[in-house]
């Protein structure tokens, strides 16, 4: 049904890989250099691809787990009813993306406290519920040190997400034992040794101490629990079960036959869907949704909380085509399938499918809206707050979907766009004069033709056919494809050979806690090709990235432990 | 439990009046905390406690944190002549200014300069303010709006990773919190009205802001918080928390051995900030600060919803404006920063047709919806200093002991312009800096230096400010007392 229409263009060895503007000449050299390679399409590509060699970034190897991580943990080991923190450590965000700003995140003076708080909070719910702690508590092992000896050898592994050991079971106890003299019932040495479990740094970072790697001599692979514990992460958004934790325990992890059963059982698990959107939102930039600011006396459609239902959109799109279509990820961008409730529905001018809630609708063929790209959470988040932006929109389409870096403008630059006129009435007409300006071609004459073939969607992202009174003009060229409108452009996008490079940086990136850089062009290479071999199917993608040696050997050979 | 701690560190001689609570083998004098802790523990102290009006002084005119403050060693911490400490404020918005519209005419001292039309709003504290004109940012302006950021706030260039940013060390009010922030509760506060604040402790690593001002009363007001002259109800709690906190202390310091360089700076600052915890929940095992102005404030709305897509700014600056004054009164910490919209900040102000961002690039002309802007926050700049100077404090009021630094990221949004960078100083920081003055830099000197001037003025005995080009190691002599 979806895309059937379109013929797929297949990725086999040795196709081009070459960016239609090289990105080496696009960084800001002076406004001569960025004109004259901007007309001379065709610049030679660099080989590696430079967007993220230059940028590197110092590996780090204890990614601190993000907000949503660290609350599946806890509700993966305790229960989805527990009320959790409304606030936390911010997440840090790398080219918009936490897993890999993990790395560099630390814990503030403020962090500490909010985990404190928070560790706290869970730990007493969980005492107070009769029956989460199973014969803990009423503690039906003799003892209150039993006990608390149970209680850190039974939850350990699946928080910390590897046993503790004796010195840090002492210490636990130590406090269970504390709060139990000091308070008096054997309820308050549970919450006080769970607090203590919940704020410790083995469940607060993903561990990589890692250990010789056999295979790869004087290098260092994760152990099977700091194995277990990133797949975990990775293919379900929170803690190992029981069963993956078991596969860590007997040391089997290693073997990679028994990894890639484990990651495909994982992705069978409904924590898969977590899993994927988390990647989604975090590739899709959907977290900023929350702030998004239009003036309600131009945007009549606006409300606070659009922005959460426009996420809601997306994801469900995106949990459709990967779980229940096993599609091919070029139709999140050409689809015309989508999910709406009454608000977005309304922007589209389609019907609602449910009263409630969002339902799945089909856009009409002879719209122009399509996929992501004729979504809320993206035409609106790429605007600006009383009208549309064909530069943000572009920028977005170049560094999000293309992984293609565009340079910041030069700050003593005069920014301004020339007012609307009768030579020039609608925002494109105004942008190619601003164009015109040798010092702003480079960058614009790159990053708003993409842009322009949406114009026909406002700031909000209601369909307009015309633009201050004057008919918009949709047509443009993306890297040498022409299009006519937004369902071309889309094509031109899907079928682009970056869209394709990108989405497996991104998800290499999301699952590794960083940037492909140096020494991984060849394992990126190898798996982009896998990728179009099978489709462009995210969930055979996720299974090759976990199961490459990437995943499993340490970025850094550090002296061994 | 934890052990009882004695209430400060060694002693000099006591003076008579405070002989009765002396510590019957003379080595420490003990609070009224540790008395009342004893009492309750079933110790036999056989000594009175003193009369509660007796924590006051005579006239509620001079600093007294505890009855045995006198006893104690001078602090290490600046503080005025009347006793109460150097307080710092930051007071920030995004965009800029429209620089002729903001320089005040004349230069100098009392009636030889004016406020200018932008900063008209701060008139009724014309007599507190040093206004800091025609400095310039050394640093590059790699990154519209950020390089500007991180270069007043930290006086260093923007550190930079591809297409991210950050600072390359802390921004001032972490400078000034590292020593000030020592002995209070909170080192610091970060309350914000729109966006996600500036204040870094160092590279990557980012103080969140508090947006909620219901969530901000909680957390300063709530639970935890003992109004002077009231007894703390002692919480065993307390002590259990400060040896979790030890053992997670412990945890990262076993792991931090094990991991690479970048990652054990990440793992000892955490350690830090675990450290800092355990610190600041033994301060509720403390007597609360003495202070005539402290009282509880008004619990603010669980929400202050925008109306008609334009967030209520005014009325959230005003309320996180008086839970700072009274933080700040009640001694809860001796550093705020007040971040009213960020760099780039698109919101809509009242009246504005746009976005601020946009509009400072896109409205032709003299920008009249950029100079209302601009109007709107000295307004509420004028209200934030209203709440501090409205807090009696010895002979004067709050603001009298303290320094704000009112500041944005660029001087002419439009261009993203470092050079007449906004600097306005208000406050003396307990006569330490001078008021009534337009100082006027002629050559336009490293705005850095006026940040060496503030951070000396607050107690920070430190050789230099910011890095690279941004780096000073002389303040602004003209400004300082």
């Amino acid at each position: 049904m979806m895309g059937a229409t379109r013929e797929r263009a297949r990725w086999g060895k040795g196709a081009t890989r070459t960016a239609p503007v090289a990105l080496w000449c696009r960084r800001w050299i002076g406004t001569l250099a960025a004109a004259l390679c901007a007309a001379a399409a065709g610049c030679d590509a660099p080989e590696e691809p430079k967007a993220y060699a230059a940028l590197a970034p110092p590996v780090a190897a204890w990614p601190r787990l993000t907000r949503e991580q660290y609350k599946a943990v806890v509700t993966d080991v305790f229960g989805d009813d527990l009320a959790l923190p409304s606030q936390l450590e911010p997440d840090a965000s790398i080219d918009g993306m936490f897993a890999v700003g993990a790395a560099i995140a630390t814990v503030s003076n403020r962090g500490v406290e909010l985990y404190e708080d928070g560790a706290r909070g869970i730990a007493r719910q969980i005492v107070e519920k009769p029956g989460r702690l199973g014969d803990l508590l009423p503690c039906g092992l003799g003892s209150r040190d039993a006990c608390l000896q149970a209680l850190v050898d039974r939850y350990a592994p699946r928080l910390w997400r590897r046993p503790a050991s004796a010195e840090e079971r002492t210490r636990v106890i130590a406090i269970g034992q504390k709060a139990g003299t000091a308070l008096g019932t054997d309820a308050d040495a549970m919450e006080y040794a769970l607090a203590a479990l919940l704020q410790s740094p083995h469940l607060l970072y993903r561990a990589e101490i890692g250990e010789p790697d056999p295979e790869a001599k004087g290098g260092l692979r994760l152990t099977a629990y700091e194995l277990a514990g990133k797949l975990a992460l990775v293919l379900g958004g929170g803690a190992p079960d029981a069963e993956l934790v078991a596969r860590a325990a007997d040391g089997t992890l290693n073997d990679p036959k028994v990894l890639r059963l484990e990651a495909e059982r994982l992705l069978k698990l409904p924590t898969a869907r977590r899993a994927v959107r988390a990647f989604a939102s975090q590739w899709l930039h959907l977290d900023g949704l929350d702030g998004l600011n239009k003036d309600p006396t131009i945007f009549k459609h606006f409300s606070t909380d659009l922005g959460a239902a426009a996420r809601e959109e997306t994801l469900r799109l995106v949990e459709w085509l990967v779980f229940e279509q096993d599609a091919d990820m070029r139709d999140l961008i050409t689809t015309r399938t989508t999910f709406v409730d009454r608000r977005l529905a309304a922007i589209y001018d389609v019907p609602a499918a449910v009263e409630d809630g969002f339902g799945q609708v089909t856009l009409p063929a002879s719209g122009v809206r399509r996929g992501l790209l004729g979504h809320v959470s993206f035409l609106a988040s790429r605007s600006h707050p009383v009208s549309s932006s064909a530069t943000l929109r572009g920028v977005f389409i170049r560094e999000v979907l293309l992984c293609e870096q565009v340079p910041l403008p030069p700050s003593d630059l005069n920014t301004s766009i020339p007012e609307a006129s009768s030579t020039a009435p609608t925002l494109k007409e105004r942008l190619i004069a601003h164009m015109l300006e040798p010092s702003c071609n480079g960058c614009h004459s790159y990053t708003d033709p993409p842009g322009f073939g949406l114009e026909n969607f406002d700031g909000i992202g209601r369909y307009r056919s015309h633009d201050n009174g004057a008919l918009i003009d949709p047509s443009g060229t993306i890297d040498g494809v022409n299009f006519k409108n937004a369902v071309e452009l889309s094509a031109a996008i899907a079928d682009n050979p970056n869209y394709r490079k990108c989405l497996v940086e991104k998800v290499w990136a999301f699952a590794n806690n960083r940037r492909p850089g140096k020494g991984t062009h060849g394992t990126l290479e190898r798996l982009e090709d896998r990728f179009g071999d099978e489709g462009m199917r995210l969930r055979a993608l996720l299974l090759d990235v976990v199961t490459d040696p990437s995943f499993r050997r340490l970025a850094v050979a550090k002296a061994a432990p | 439990m934890s052990s009882h701690r004695g209430p400060q560190s060694p002693k000099s001689p006591p003076a008579s009046r405070w002989h009765a609570v002396r510590r019957l083998d003379g080595s420490a004098p003990l609070s009224r905390r540790t008395i009342l802790r004893g009492l309750l523990g079933g110790a036999a102290i056989g000594i009175g406690l003193p009369p509660l009006d007796a924590f006051f002084d005579d006239h509620g005119e001079r600093w007294l944190r505890d009855p045995f403050a006198p006893l104690l060693p001078r602090r290490a911490h600046a503080e005025g002549a009347d006793g109460f400490p150097v307080r710092f404020g930051l007071f920030f918005w995004g965009n800029g200014t429209l620089p002729e519209r903001w320089t005040p005419k004349g230069e100098g001292a009392g009636d030889a300069w004016q406020l200018s039309e932008q900063l008209a709003p701060l008139a009724a504290f014309k007599k507190k303010l040093c206004v800091v004109s025609g400095t310039r940012l050394g640093v590059p302006n790699s990154v519209p709006h950020f390089a500007g950021a991180a270069g007043i706030l930290s006086g260093r260039p923007v550190k930079l990773s591809g297409t991210d940013h950050t600072f390359g060390g802390p921004s001032i009010d972490q400078i000034i919190a590292a020593v000030a922030g020592k002995e209070t509760r909170f080192g610091s506060l970060e309350l914000a009205v729109e966006g996600n604040g500036l204040s870094y402790n160092g590279p990557n690593s980012q103080n969140p802001v508090e947006k909620s001002p219901h969530k901000a009363f909680a957390r300063l007001f709530g639970k935890g918080f003992t109004l002077p002259g009231e007894d703390p109800i002692p919480d065993p709690t307390v002590g259990l928390r400060r040896s979790i906190l030890d053992a997670v202390a412990t945890d990262c310091e076993q792991v931090r051995s094990k991991l690479g360089a970048s990652d054990q700076l990440r793992l000892q600052a955490h350690l830090d900030a675990v450290r800092n915890l355990e610190k600041r929940l033994a301060k509720l095992e403390d007597d609360p600060p003495n202070l005539a102005a402290c009282k509880l404030p008004t619990q603010p709305a669980e929400s202050y919803p925008d109306i008609e897509g334009r967030p209520q700014l005014v009325v959230r600056s005003q309320i996180m404006a008086e839970l700072a004054a009274m933080a700040l009164a009640c001694d809860q910490t001796r550093v705020v920063s007040h971040w009213l919209t960020h760099p780039v900040s698109n919101v809509l102000f009242k009246g504005a047709t746009s976005g601020h961002h946009q509009l400072t690039h896109d409205e032709p002309g003299d920008q009249p919806e950029v100079h209302a802007i601009v109007l709107q926050c000295m307004q509420m700049a004028a209200d934030y200093l209203k709440a501090l100077d409205a807090i009696p404090e010895g002979k004067g009021t709050l603001l009298d002991h303290m320094a704000v630094l009112l500041c944005s990221e660029v001087s002419l949004g439009k261009t993203h312009s470092l050079e007449e960078m906004p600097v306005v100083i208000a406050g003396s920081a307990s006569g330490k800096l001078k008021t009534d003055l337009h100082y006027r830099s002629k050559g336009g000197e490293n705005t850095s230096k006026a940040l060496m001037s503030i951070v000396r003025a607050c107690g920070v005995d430190a050789a230099t400010f910011g890095a690279d080009d941004g780096l000073t190691k002389d303040g602004l002599a003209a400004i300082e007392a």
